[in-house]
């Protein structure tokens, strides 16, 4: 249990890195306008194991927005987003659960559950973050073109970047 | 309670959710600047409607300190206009330092009756505004209302124009004849000029305004208009009726005209009437 605790924490760093080092700095877009944010941190929150309370879901990403906020230097939009991500992810695994149900201890990968099942959940995840996000970003619905457009684009980049990593790591636990 | 806190266990996630979201906002409205600009923008247009309304209303309750100094102000410079118009410009008038025959005080009506036979007001303000008896009450710069009557130490009792024993000393501007104003009718809205003589010329529309020659009244503020006239058979005066300038009615701030003279002007009357 230990063992799958660091290895998690270490995960947890590893996309924080990842994210503040590399994917903070590609941004791209269309004329003047930057459609593309490359967030792939949510990834973290999603396979975090179905067993795990859901308060524990909640800080953790809490505390994982706000360390992004601090180098991202705003604070309180990536919690904002985290934790909304955290708050929905048990009525959606919930509803996603499969016939016969989840097995114990497992978490919500590829590696327990199938490619597919976890294609729809890492999607409808990641789009809710986006949406989020961005709404929290413009905070204003004068913008409402704009976040769907960000959110779009992004959303596409992102789970990109998500599905490559689910296939070249495909954590095992 | 225990059944609050069961509640409060049981949905410990959606309570910690909505408190981590608060605390983001907090620091989104906080610590962005854009955010902020736009948090406060909405902020100021949701409540905007609610705060004027507020003002609104506080802006009311204060109208009564509001045009009790506009009544300060008005009164002195109604105090500087009389001073001026007492002293008639002339290119030979050098006028002397500190020349001053009369000072005005402001005051608020909160008595008043016009629909009987003797009529009086009574006024927020007595002695220790410096009223006496025998002081005209004057209603802004057109139109009179009074004559101080009884003063006590914070209040005065005025008789009315609207009094039997009220006589005014009026005069028909720009003709110069002289006679009084006497209130002889019930209509609230009209006095009767009297002793006008047979010879004098004049019409109706001319303005009749006080003649100064009391220490009731400075020169010159306008009581009301020559409506109808008519000469008695076998008199030598013409009994005028005179429609007021002022509503009586409607009379809610007055001045008091304090003339600084009076006693020594008193000395040369009571002299004239003993002879």
């Amino acid at each position: 249990m230990n063992e799958r605790v660091s290895k998690y924490v270490a995960w947890g760093l590893v996309l924080a890195l990842l994210q503040i080092f590399i994917f903070r700095g590609i941004n791209f877009g269309w004329g003047d306008f930057y459609y593309v944010h490359i967030l792939v941190y949510p990834v973290f929150i999603m396979i975090l194991p179905i067993n795990t309370p859901r308060t524990y879901v909640l800080l953790i990403a809490f505390f994982l927005g706000l360390l992004l906020d601090i180098f991202y230097l705003t604070p309180g939009i990536h919690s904002s987003a985290l934790v909304f991500m955290a708050f929905i992810r048990t009525p959606l695994l919930n509803l996603l659960e499969p016939r016969g149900g989840y097995k114990v201890n497992s978490s919500p990968t590829p590696y327990h559950l199938k490619f597919n099942w976890f294609l729809g959940y890492a999607s409808l995840m990641l789009f809710a973050h986006h949406l989020f996000y961005f709404s929290v970003e413009f905070f204003s619905i004068a913008h409402l073109l704009h976040i769907w457009m960000k959110t779009i684009f992004s959303f596409f980049f992102s789970m990109s970047f998500l599905l490559a990593f689910s296939i070249i790591f495909n954590p095992k636990y | 309670m225990l059944n609050l806190l069961r509640f409060i266990i049981k949905n410990g996630a959606v309570f910690l959710f909505f408190l981590l979201q608060v605390i983001c906002f907090w620091m989104i409205v906080t610590f962005n600047e854009s955010q902020r600009t736009i948090f406060l923008h909405t902020t100021v247009l949701l409540t905007s409607g609610v705060q004027e309304k507020i003002s609104n209303f506080y802006d009311y309750w204060n109208l009564y300190h509001v045009s009790d100094s506009l009544a300060a102000e008005n009164a002195l410079l109604l105090e500087k206009v009389m001073n001026q118009t007492g002293a008639n410009p002339d290119t030979l008038l050098i006028p002397f330092e500190g020349e001053h025959f009369f000072s005005v005080i402001p005051a608020k009506v909160i008595y008043n009756s016009i629909s009987g036979r003797n009529n009086q007001l009574l006024i927020n303000r007595g002695k220790s505004a410096g009223l006496d008896r025998g002081m005209g009450v004057i209603d802004k710069q057109n139109g009179i209302v009074g004559i101080t009557r009884d003063c006590t130490q914070n209040y005065c009792r005025l008789i009315s124009i609207l009094h039997t024993q009220s006589m005014i000393s009026a005069r028909i501007k720009d003709r110069n004849y002289f006679g009084s104003a006497v209130w002889r009718n019930t209509n609230p809205q009209l006095l009767q000029l009297e002793a006008i003589p047979v010879h004098a010329v004049f019409e109706s529309g001319d303005t009749v305004v006080t003649s100064g020659y009391s220490t009731v009244f400075p020169a010159g503020i306008p009581i009301g208009i020559i409506e109808d006239y008519h000469l008695p058979p076998g008199s030598n005066f013409y009994q005028i009726d005179l429609r007021l300038i002022n509503d009586l009615a409607r009379v809610k701030y007055v001045y008091i005209v304090n003339d600084l003279m009076a006693e020594e002007k008193m000395y040369h009357l009571n002299l004239i009437e003993n002879e």
